[in-house]
C-alpha cells in the first residue's frame, strides 16, 4: 500500500513537471522539464568538444587568496577533463569525469590518480566537482515549476529541482531561470537537512562570448565574505578528443 | 657429597662470598626490577589507553582497516544495536559502545577546515571508557545535550572558537549527497597521539542521522573486566558474532594503540640490554671468585689429586661452588625483586605528572613479569656455572707433585 502511495505520489509530479503552466497574462509556459533542459542547454551544448580556459578566484575574507587558471577540455556532461596550468605548485593537476559519478584527481608529484567523490571541493574552491564538471542537472534532479520572479531586473523561472536519488551532491537545487532566452541566473543549492549550502549566480559577462554562460560566482554560506569566481577566458570550439583522453589510465605519466 | 664439600668450601673465605653473592643478588634484583618496573609502566599504559581511547578490543567490518580511511561510510556494520546489545552481555565484557568514523567541513562562521569525525554512543561510552573524560581540557565531554560538539584543542585554536560558540558541519552523506548540521563546542580534547589538529567528536544519533547511516557504526569498542582475560573474551565474542553472517573482524588493543608495537618493542630492547650488562657484571664476579680459589687452593687440589681423586670430581667440585654461589644469589635477588614489586604496588606504583598538554597523569605500578623472572633467575645461575668452567678446568689439569711442591 505503502509502495502504491508513493508511486502515485512520484507520478503526479512527473505529471506535474511535464506539464505547461499557464502563466497569469494567460500564456502557456514551458513545462518545468523543458525549461531545466533549455537552460542545461546554455552552459553544456556550448561547452560540447571544446577546449574551455578558464580563472577560478578564491576569494576568502572579502580578499583574493588563489588564482588558479584551468584547461578544460569537455567532449560531453560526462567526459571532461580539468588541468591546472596554474598557479606552479598546482601545475599539472589533472580532474577527470570518465562516466556518470567518475571523478579521479590526477596528483603529478606522486604520478598517482585518486578516485574522489563529485561533492569534493575543486582546488580549494566554493565549488564541488560536479558544479563544474556535470552542469546537466536534468539527470539528477526532477524539475517543479514553483512561480516567476524578478531576478536582477529580469523575469525568471522559479524551479525546484528534487534529487532522484541520494547519491546526488544536493537535495534541492532552486534554480532561477531568465524568461524568453532560457538563460541561467541563479542557483540556490540545498542539502539533505533542507539547509541553503551555496548560492550560484551565472552571468555573461564579456563581449566576446556574448549571451554566452562566463562568468559564475559561487558563494559559501559556511564562511561570511567567501566566494569562488569561475570565469571563463577562452574557448575553442569543435576539438575532436580521443576516448583516450577521458581515461583515468591515460592521467599517469607514462 | 660433592655440593655438602662445595659448601664448606665457600665458607672457607667468607668475606669474598658474601661479596660475590651481594654481586650477584644485587645484578638479579636490577634485572628483574627493570623487567617488572618496564612491565608494569607498559600495562598500564595500554590500560590507560583502553580505559580512555580504544578499549580492549574493537569489532569492525572486515575491510574497515584496508578502506576504512578512504571509505569510512562504506566499511561500516548495520544493525549496530542489536550487535552492541549482544556483545555487551557476553561474559566478561563491562560495555560496548558504537563509533562512526566521517570526514567533512567544520566551520565556525569565519573560518572552515577539514576534520576527521568520531560519533560516540554518549551513555554507552561512560560505561565503557572510564578514564574518556581525561582527555577533555575545557569544556565538558559530550552529553545528552543536543547540539554538543567536542573538538581537537588545535582544531578549536585554527577556528578561534571557544566553549559555546556555533559551529558548522558538513558532510558527504552515506548516499553521496551533501548535508549541513549546526553545533555548539561543547569541549575541547587534547592527550599523547591525539589528532588534535582534525578531531571532531559528535553524538552517534546525530551524526547518523546528518550522514544519513541510520543504525550504522565503524567499530564496537568493547570494554572488558579483566587486562589479563581480553584474548577469553574476544575468543568468545567472536565465537557469537560468527553464527551471524556479519563482514566483521576483531582487532586487540596492541594493534590499536598508536606506536604499542614500537614501545614494546623499546621496552625490550632496554630490558635486554640491562640484562646484558648485568649478566657481564655477575659473570665476571663469579668468574673472579672462582678463579680466586683455584689460586689459593693449588695445594689442596694436588693433595686431593695424590688421594685419588680423578679430574672430573675435582672439577665437578668447583663447578658445585658456581652452582651453590650462583642459584643462591640469584633465588635471593628473585625474592628480594619480588617482594619490592608487590610492595611497590600495594603503594600504587610510582605517579608521573601528565606530559605537556595532556591532563592524563600516570603511576606506574610495577608487575611481576614471569618471563623476566624466569630470565633473571636461571640466566645468571647459567652464566655463574660458565664463569666457573674455566677455572675448575685448570684446577683439574693441575699436576698432584707440582701443586703440593709449590710453596
Amino acid at each position: 500500500m505503502k509502495t502504491i502511495r508513493v508511486l502515485a505520489a512520484l507520478s503526479a509530479l512527473y505529471v506535474f513537471a511535464a506539464t505547461p503552466v499557464i502563466s497569469h497574462a494567460g500564456e502557456r509556459e514551458p513545462s518545468a522539464m523543458r525549461i531545466l533542459d533549455m537552460a542545461d542547454d546554455h552552459w553544456d551544448l556550448k561547452l560540447k568538444n571544446s577546449l574551455v580556459e578558464l580563472d577560478l578566484l578564491v576569494y576568502r575574507e572579502n580578499e583574493l587568496r588563489t588564482t588558479y587558471k584551468i584547461k578544460l577540455k569537455y567532449q560531453d556532461n560526462y567526459h571532461v577533463l580539468a588541468e591546472t596550468i596554474y598557479p606552479p605548485r598546482n601545475e599539472g593537476e589533472k580532474m577527470l569525469q570518465s562516466g556518470r559519478k567518475n571523478y579521479w584527481l590526477f596528483l603529478p608529484n606522486i604520478n598517482k590518480a585518486v578516485k574522489i567523490s563529485e561533492s569534493n571541493s575543486l582546488s580549494n574552491s566554493d565549488f564541488s566537482n560536479s558544479d563544474l564538471l556535470s552542469p546537466r542537472l536534468s539527470h539528477e534532479y526532477t524539475p517543479v515549476l514553483v512561480g516567476t520572479e524578478k531576478l536582477r531586473d529580469a523575469d525568471t523561472y522559479k524551479l525546484e529541482l528534487l534529487a532522484k536519488d541520494e547519491s546526488s551532491s544536493y537535495a534541492k537545487i532552486i534554480y532561477w531561470v531568465r524568461k524568453g532566452d532560457f538563460f541561467p541566473m541563479r542557483r540556490d543549492y540545498y542539502t539533505f537537512s533542507g539547509q541553503l549550502l551555496k548560492r550560484l549566480d551565472m552571468k555573461s559577462s564579456s563581449a566576446e562570448h556574448k549571451g554566452m554562460l562566463d562568468t559564475f560566482v559561487m558563494s559559501s554560506v559556511l564562511e561570511k565574505d567567501k566566494k569562488t569566481v569561475l570565469r571563463y577566458t577562452k574557448r575553442t570550439t569543435k576539438v575532436a578528443y580521443t576516448d583516450d583522453t577521458f581515461s583515468p589510465s591515460s592521467l599517469m605519466k607514462r | 657429597m660433592f655440593f655438602e664439600l662445595a659448601y664448606k668450601n665457600l665458607w672457607r673465605n667468607k668475606r669474598r662470598t658474601i661479596l660475590a653473592e651481594i654481586s650477584i643478588t644485587l645484578g638479579v634484583v636490577v634485572i628483574i626490577c627493570t623487567g617488572n618496573f618496564l612491565n608494569g609502566m607498559q600495562r598500564g599504559w595500554a590500560m590507560q589507553e583502553i580505559d580512555s581511547n580504544t578499549g580492549a578490543f574493537q569489532v569492525e567490518h572486515s575491510d574497515y582497516k584496508e578502506k576504512g580511511k578512504a571509505e569510512p561510510l562504506k566499511t561500516t556494520l548495520e544493525n549496530s544495536a542489536a550487535l552492541i546489545d549482544e556483545i555487551s552481555v557476553a561474559p566478561g565484557v563491562s560495555g560496548a559502545f558504537g563509533k562512526l568514523n566521517f570526514t567533512g567541513m567544520v566551520s565556525s562562521g569565519l573560518k572552515s577546515t577539514f576534520f576527521e569525525g568520531v560519533a560516540v554512543d554518549v551513555t554507552r561510552l561512560k560505561n565503557t571508557l572510564t578514564r574518556q573524560e581525561d582527555m577533555i581540557t575545557s569544556g565538558k565531554p559530550l552529553d545528552e545535550t543536543p547540539g554538543g560538539v567536542v573538538l581537537g584543542a588545535d582544531l578549536a585554536d585554527s577556528l578561534g572558537i571557544k566553549i559555546g560558540d556555533p559551529v558548522t558541519i558538513v558532510v558527504q552523506t552515506f548516499h553521496g549527497g551533501l548535508n549541513l548540521t549546526y553545533g555548539t563546542l561543547a569541549g575541547v580534547k587534547n592527550g599523547r597521539h591525539f589528532p588534535s589538529s582534525t578531531y571532531l567528536e559528535m553524538r552517534l544519533d546525530e551524526a547518523q542521522k546528518l550522514l544519513r547511516a541510520s543504525g550504522r557504526v565503524s567499530r564496537i569498542v568493547v570494554g572488558v573486566n579483566d587486562f589479563d582475560k581480553i584474548p577469553d573474551v574476544i575468543g568468545r565474542v567472536t565465537s557469537a558474532l560468527s553464527n551471524k553472517s556479519i563482514p566483521f573482524t576483531t582487532r586487540a588493543y596492541p594493534e590499536l594503540i598508536q606506536m604499542y608495537a614500537t614501545a614494546k618493542a623499546s621496552f625490550n630492547f632496554i630490558s635486554r640490554i640491562v640484562g646484558l650488562v648485568l649478566l657481564i657484571l655477575v659473570g665476571g664476579g663469579v668468574g673472579n671468585v672462582m678463579a680466586m680459589a683455584v689460586m689459593e687452593r693449588r695445594s689442596e687440589i694436588g693433595a686431593m689429586r695424590a688421594m685419588g681423586m680423578e679430574r672430573w670430581q675435582v672439577k665437578r667440585l668447583f663447578l658445585a661452588e658456581g652452582f651453590i654461589i650462583g642459584g643462591a644469589g640469584s633465588l635471593a635477588g628473585f625474592v628480594v625483586a619480588t617482594t619490592w614489586t608487590f610492595i611497590m604496588a600495594a603503594h600504587g606504583g610510582l605517579p608521573l605528572p601528565p606530559p605537556p598538554g595532556t591532563s592524563q597523569a600516570l603511576a606506574i605500578v610495577p608487575v611481576v613479569d614471569p618471563m623476566i623472572s624466569a630470565y633473571g633467575v636461571v640466566m645468571p645461575l647459567i652464566v655463574a656455572l660458565i664463569a666457573s668452567w674455566w677455572p675448575a678446568s685448570e684446577s683439574a689439569e693441575i699436576s698432584p707433585v707440582q701443586a703440593i711442591t709449590e710453596v
